[in-house]
């Protein structure tokens, strides 16, 4: 009887036999092995009981909960993109929209004294300088956060 | 038609392969997730199928020895039993559970490097070439490799299953 001590010649072959990895020579010699024996041929099923086992115990049946999440992600990223462009689109046309007709009333409107108009022209204009300094803080946040998203 | 993501018929095993590595399953399951996203957005990914499945466990391993390098614990020894209960599915029978969980724990007292290669393995059917590809060594290092990690592994179940009292691991 053979004893873990005293392996057999083929002991690692006896894996790639399993994997069917060998030459076809090897293979040969393996099998020859085998027929006599015993100790190699437990180890064989041993080893092929435990593939099964092994797939069993570590394969993870893919989640319910996954595959949406996954699969999504293209649509849902392209709807997104469509639904911002349209939404950026529309807030461009009617601020624009708002402030030709605000300059052209402040112009043409010699009803209202010139220094009002022009505190009403500094007024709007610097509602628009602070909407887009915090629409660019934001934007470089969304960027220096993607680019972490990446990163990982 | 919606086209299926052609990486996903590998999902339920990368995440086992991650799971193993890591200990956790919630971070296996960040990690292919991670590697499925740079899958749609990397611009060298391989064409043909075989190469893509090794290019992708590839990228699963980096990702998870990352990981565990920001954690400073490779090499350490996850704790067995947590990363043996981590394996467990929620919808899993009862049936086959003592066996399975005996593999689990063998496995989780592996060192991480039999670890890997017996999961990539025995789980998700890699060649010995692309074995040695994924793990960066010589071809002729993955037989030995995966088997002394066999051997590691049977010897455990054998011990757990003398402690437990019950009969030999092959019936
Ligand atoms: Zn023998």
């Amino acid at each position: 009887m053979q004893t873990e001590q005293q392996p057999c010649a083929v002991a690692e072959e006896l894996s790639g036999y399993l994997d069917g990895e060998l030459s076809q020579q090897e293979q040969q010699r393996v099998m020859i092995h085998l027929r006599s024996c015993p100790h190699c041929q437990q180890l064989l099923a041993d080893m092929q009981a435990l593939r099964g086992d092994m797939k069993v115990a570590v394969h993870v049946s893919a989640d319910a909960r996954d595959l949406p999440k996954i699969m999504g992600d293209k649509p849902a990223r392209w709807l997104g993109i469509l639904g911002w462009s349209a939404l950026i689109l529309g807030v461009l046309l009617v601020t624009s929209f708002f402030f030709w007709e605000l300059a052209l009333d402040l112009l043409t409107n010699s009803s209202v004294p010139w220094w009002v108009r022009l505190g009403i022209a500094g007024f709007y204009l610097g509602l628009l300088g602070l909407f887009l300094m915090v629409l660019r803080q934001r934007l470089v946040a969304m960027k220096t956060d993607k680019y972490r998203k990446v990163k990982l | 038609m919606e086209t299926q993501h052609p990486f996903l018929q590998w999902y339920g095993g990368a995440i086992g392969f991650a799971t193993s590595l890591l200990g956790c399953r919630e971070s296996a399951r960040d990690v292919v997730q991670q590697a499925l996203y740079k899958s749609l957005s990397a611009r060298r990914v391989p064409t043909d199928v075989a190469a893509q499945k090794v290019w992708f466990f590839k990228v699963v391993r980096n990702l998870c020895i990352n990981g565990l390098h920001q954690e400073q614990r490779f090499q350490r020894h996850v704790d067995a039993d947590a990363l043996a209960a981590s394996f467990v599915d929620t919808d899993e029978s009862h049936e086959r559970s003592e066996r399975i969980a005996w593999v689990r724990q063998g496995l989780a007292k592996l060192t991480p490097e039999q670890r890997e290669i017996v999961v990539l393995r025995d789980v998700n059917d890699l060649s010995y070439d692309d074995l040695a590809e994924v793990l960066g060594i010589e071809r002729g290092t993955v037989m030995s490799r995966l088997h002394r990690a066999r051997m590691a592994l049977r010897d455990h179940l054998i011990r757990l299953q003398t402690q437990s009292g019950g009969a030999t691991y092959a019936n």
